[in-house]
């Protein structure tokens, strides 16, 4: 009947109906990640500054001046491992608790993991290039980065092929899970795979000058940093997104009867 | 316990009867896996392969590649006539059908093997049967750990659209590990090197299998929730 409606006065008022999005804009994460953007550019420049002119040349044999390269590449591995790390706390977490906010972290930290997964990935061949003088080597570190790399690639592209389907932050979970636990066994496999194929190239490890360990702790502030502020933008950013769909959500519902 | 196993028994029986009745997914994947063993051939010169570091790679290859048209099918089964839901409306342990797929993809992958290495040994003539216990002992092995995550992560990708895409492009980069072990035992073996020599890779597939087994068997359940 569609002259029918409810009175003006039978209606719940205004002030009293549900709120359609719960808009959590509060919460430490907003400053949190203004702090992290504002001191990101200085910390970036002055690793700058330490890699390329505080720190002591190396030898010809670790890449000499291309070696400065390593106080960025070293953190930025470090900064996806954490990524990866996170991706797999949350996405435990997710499964075990059915909550979305856990979701949310672990598809930000995929992608900004990957995201420093694909620096090590393109600043290590340039200084392999001038070092070893190849640009890839199959050499056992190189090879489960790349392993790792492909792994979180798959996580995302599972994520973006089923976008739209409500099962997917589960099943992207257990893929997390899945491809988390196999990182320990692709690392042996890679290490024992290279030990019996020897390789005469040196490792970058030994004795770093105590002005190199400044730099590099140095870029590792900056770097850290870094991932910080673009980790928690990705989170906010999944945050809005969450909440677009929920206000379509409600918007569809509204529009139906 | 003896319950548990009647339904995994159940649900195994249930796959393997119906791939005895249409036996499309054991064709199509040993026909596959033997035009893999023959491209190969042409591809890298058949005469030249070397037992030690080429023959085991090209196996486990044409292994990985027809192994995933096997899970696709056996999850193609489940959705033709709603059959998933029929075994989720089952009151049994949802880890109890995992087992019972592993199981059965497992045999089915095995099987696919048994019919290609004798046409491999042949066609690339590397000599298998000196080796008979090793290599099937690895080849045992190395397609458990595919059918377990093969078998979970069939189950992730027979929710999407993109399905048949999908399988080899999550499936492959977890895989790694195991075919590395896989190709180096199996070069060693056809090398006559003897398993000895290939001690802790096999403890790695071992590693690996026991890992996803318990991966599957908890994480099996939240992949069925609708």
């Amino acid at each position: 009947m569609p002259g029918l409606r409810t009175p003006r006065w039978l209606r719940t008022p205004r002030w009293l109906r549900t709120p359609p999005v719960v808009v959590r804009a509060g919460g430490w994460l907003p400053w949190t990640g203004r702090i992290c953007d504002i001191a990101a550019i200085p910390l970036v420049i002055l690793g700058l500054y330490f890699a390329l002119a505080y720190a002591p040349a190396a030898a010809r044999e670790t890449g000499g001046p291309v070696q400065r390269i390593f106080y960025f590449h070293v953190p930025f591995a470090m900064a996806s491992f954490l990524g990866f790390a996170f991706v797999l706390v949350c996405s435990i977490g997710f499964l075990s608790t059915g909550r979305r906010s856990w979701d949310v972290v672990a598809e930000a930290a995929a992608e900004v993991g990957l995201l420093c997964c694909t620096i090590v990935l393109v600043t290590g061949p340039i200084w392999a290039r001038y070092a070893w003088g190849v640009w890839w080597t199959w050499d056992a570190r190189l090879t489960s980065t790349l392993v790792l790399w492909l792994i979180y690639a798959s996580y995302l592209l599972l994520r973006n092929y089923m976008a739209e389907d409500p099962r997917m932050r589960r099943y992207a979970s257990v893929l997390g899970i899945v491809g988390a636990l196999d990182v320990p066994i692709v690392y042996f496999s890679v290490h024992w795979f290279r030990t019996m194929h020897p390789q005469t190239f040196i490792t970058r490890e030994g004795g770093l000058d105590p002005d190199m360990h400044i730099a590099l702790r140095v870029g590792m502030a900056a770097v850290f940093t870094l991932f910080a502020a673009l980790l928690i933008k990705r989170i906010q950013l999944g945050r809005l997104q969450e909440n677009v769909e929920r206000l379509q959500a409600t918007l569809d519902r509204r529009e139906q009867p | 316990m003896r319950s548990y196993l009647r339904t995994v028994g159940a649900v195994l029986r249930k796959d393997l009867l119906l791939e005895w009745r249409s036996r499309e997914a054991i064709t199509s994947m040993a026909f596959f896996s033997l035009l893999v063993v023959v491209l190969f051939g042409f591809a890298f010169q058949a005469e030249r392969i070397d037992p030690r570091t080429q023959a085991g790679g090209l196996l486990w290859v044409a292994f990985s590649f027809s192994g995933v048209l096997g899970l696709h099918r056996s999850f193609a089964v489940e959705r033709e006539g709603s059959c998933l839901q029929g075994l989720l409306l089952a009151p049994v342990d949802r880890s109890a059908l995992f087992l019972g797929k592993v199981i059965g993809n497992f045999l089915l992958i095995l099987a696919v093997e048994a019919v290609t290495f004798p046409v491999f040994s042949i066609l690339l003539r590397v000599s298998i049967l000196p080796h008979f216990g090793p290599l099937a002992l690895i080849a045992a092995l190395g397609t458990l750990g595919f059918a377990e995550v093969g078998t979970l992560l069939a189950t992730v990708s027979s929710g999407s659209r993109l399905r048949e895409v999908l399988l080899p492009l999550i499936l492959y980069p977890i895989w790694v590990p195991v075919l590395i072990a896989s190709v180096e035992v199996t070069g060693m073996v056809l090398a006559g090197e003897g398993l000895a020599a290939g001690g802790r890779w096999i403890a790695l597939v071992l590693a690996y299998d026991l890992v996803f087994l318990g991966v599957g068997l908890m994480l099996f359940d939240h992949l069925l929730e609708e």
